[in-house]
């Protein structure tokens, strides 16, 4: 994790770490509808997606003392935990499928996985938000709306060179979070 | 060749990367240095998802952070120090988290399904007076009402068998599993309703003892619980069913 850019993010993964129930809460605050979006996707019941927020929630506290804050993000492991307990609760729901075909028919259904294109997009949505001002303003403005980076200066009143720092600057930053989702992945 | 590396266009990569135009000098670099072409493939997808639509966000019940503290505050302190210098977060986090699928006790929440378990244990036990006996057999001559073989749920194999037997006027359920084994746990006899939603403890079972009774009631049979499982429970204080059934069979009445 680049703690130059995100000390805030690094400050809040060491107090969980440390046992702050006040940053379990404030984790909560920021990425508990990440976490519940990703799973009511991935699961399709708003109960068993609350199911599954409380039992990340749970488990990160739990296992607080794995977050590598110099590793990855809150919101990267956060999604790494979902990942787990969306994959138990589809686990959970085919043996319950089984157990009923024994009294009526078989079950065959497959649920459907995290959804991990949806992950990665609420990752990089909140990573995008946390950029700050004026480097988020300046990767829409040169993505989104497909400026010129010297209409994005122009824009944002700011020196070219400036402009062109906190896009490469801001899209790596990006690319880390994504990157910690893919490194997910390989496990 | 690779050029330089005060020469790399950094500040123009994200160009490349958004299919933007560059100077030509740039996409010459990038065309033949390995190390630029390997940065634009990475930045591709992120640029992609920049651009992409942002994903509407719902937020959660407060119920449910208030259900996380509860259980945080009801169950007991987890094992610190489980492997704390592996690698995966993930997985470290696994260890420490004892019932990943089961809410603990306290403040927990739970699932419909387990909902009309608990109201079914609760009310039906309560109301319609189901003794949890499980006193030994037999006595003489009952009349057999209904015969179940019990199975294993995916491969069918026969485990033992299960017997709605009615003798002076009140009615046991005889169940046999010689090939049972409770593991760390013990077994317990479940009478499910034919909606899959409910269900009645009728007792614990002792893995090799023979056929064991249970007293049950006549009301259960005819309100459609008819279907005997056994399941393998923890010794973890929850009443409801483990979800771990071992065996399962239909009482033909």
């Amino acid at each position: 994790m680049d703690a130059e850019v995100e000390p805030d993010l690094h400050d809040l993964a060491e107090r969980l770490r440390g046992g702050s129930r006040e940053a379990l809460e404030e984790v909560w605050a920021r990425w508990s509808s990440l976490v519940y979006t990703l799973a009511l996707r991935s699961v399709g019941d708003h109960h068993d997606a609350e199911d599954v927020t409380q039992q990340v929630f749970v488990a990160a506290w739990r296992g607080r003392h794995t977050l590598r804050p110099d590793r990855g993000s809150v919101p990267g492991w956060l999604v790494g935990i979902t990942r787990h307990k969306v994959a138990d609760l589809h686990a959970q729901r085919s043996r319950r499928a089984r157990d009923a075909a024994a009294a009526t028919t078989l079950p065959g259904q497959h649920a459907p996985p995290l959804d991990e294109r949806l992950a990665a997009r609420l990752l990089l949505a909140d990573a995008l938000d946390r950029l700050g001002e004026p480097r988020a303003s300046a990767i829409r403005l040169a993505l989104v709306d497909e400026l010129t980076h010297e209409e994005v200066a122009a824009r944002l009143g700011l020196p070219l060179g400036t402009v062109k720092s906190h896009i490469r600057r801001g899209l790596a930053a990006l690319r880390r979070h994504l990157e910690e989702v893919s490194d997910d992945d390989a496990r | 060749m690779t050029p330089a590396e005060d020469v790399h266009p950094d500040d123009d990569l994200v160009l490349v990367a958004s299919g933007a135009a560059v100077r030509p000098e740039v996409a010459t670099h990038v065309a033949t240095c390995a190390r630029c072409t390997s940065e634009v493939a990475a930045l591709r997808p992120v640029v992609e998802l920049v651009r992409g639509p942002a994903p509407a966000l719902e937020t959660p019940s407060p119920a449910v952070w208030d259900a996380v503290l509860a259980e945080l505050d009801g169950a007991p302190v987890p094992a610190r120090g489980s492997a704390p210098d592996a690698a995966s977060p993930v997985e470290d986090a696994e260890p420490a988290v004892v019932r990943p699928l089961r809410p603990a006790a306290g403040g927990r929440r739970v699932s419909p399904w387990w909902l009309g378990v608990a109201a079914a244990v609760g009310l039906v036990v309560g109301g319609a007076g189901v003794a949890v006996v499980g006193r030994p057999a037999p006595e003489p001559s009952p009349s057999v009402l209904a015969r179940a073989s019990l199975d294993t749920l995916d491969t069918r194999q026969v485990l033992g068998n299960a017997s709605a037997v009615r003798l002076d006027g009140h009615l046991d359920l005889d169940v046999d599993t010689p090939r049972l084994e409770a593991g760390s746990g013990y077994l317990e006899v479940w009478l499910i309703n034919r909606d899959l939603r409910r269900m009645v403890s009728v007792g614990v079972l002792r893995p090799g003892e023979g056929t064991q009774r249970f007293a049950i009631d006549q009301t259960l049979l005819d309100q459609g619980y008819v279907i005997v499982d056994i399941s393998r429970e923890g010794f973890d204080d929850r009443p409801e069913h483990s979800g771990d059934s071992l065996a399962r069979g239909t009482l033909a009445l």
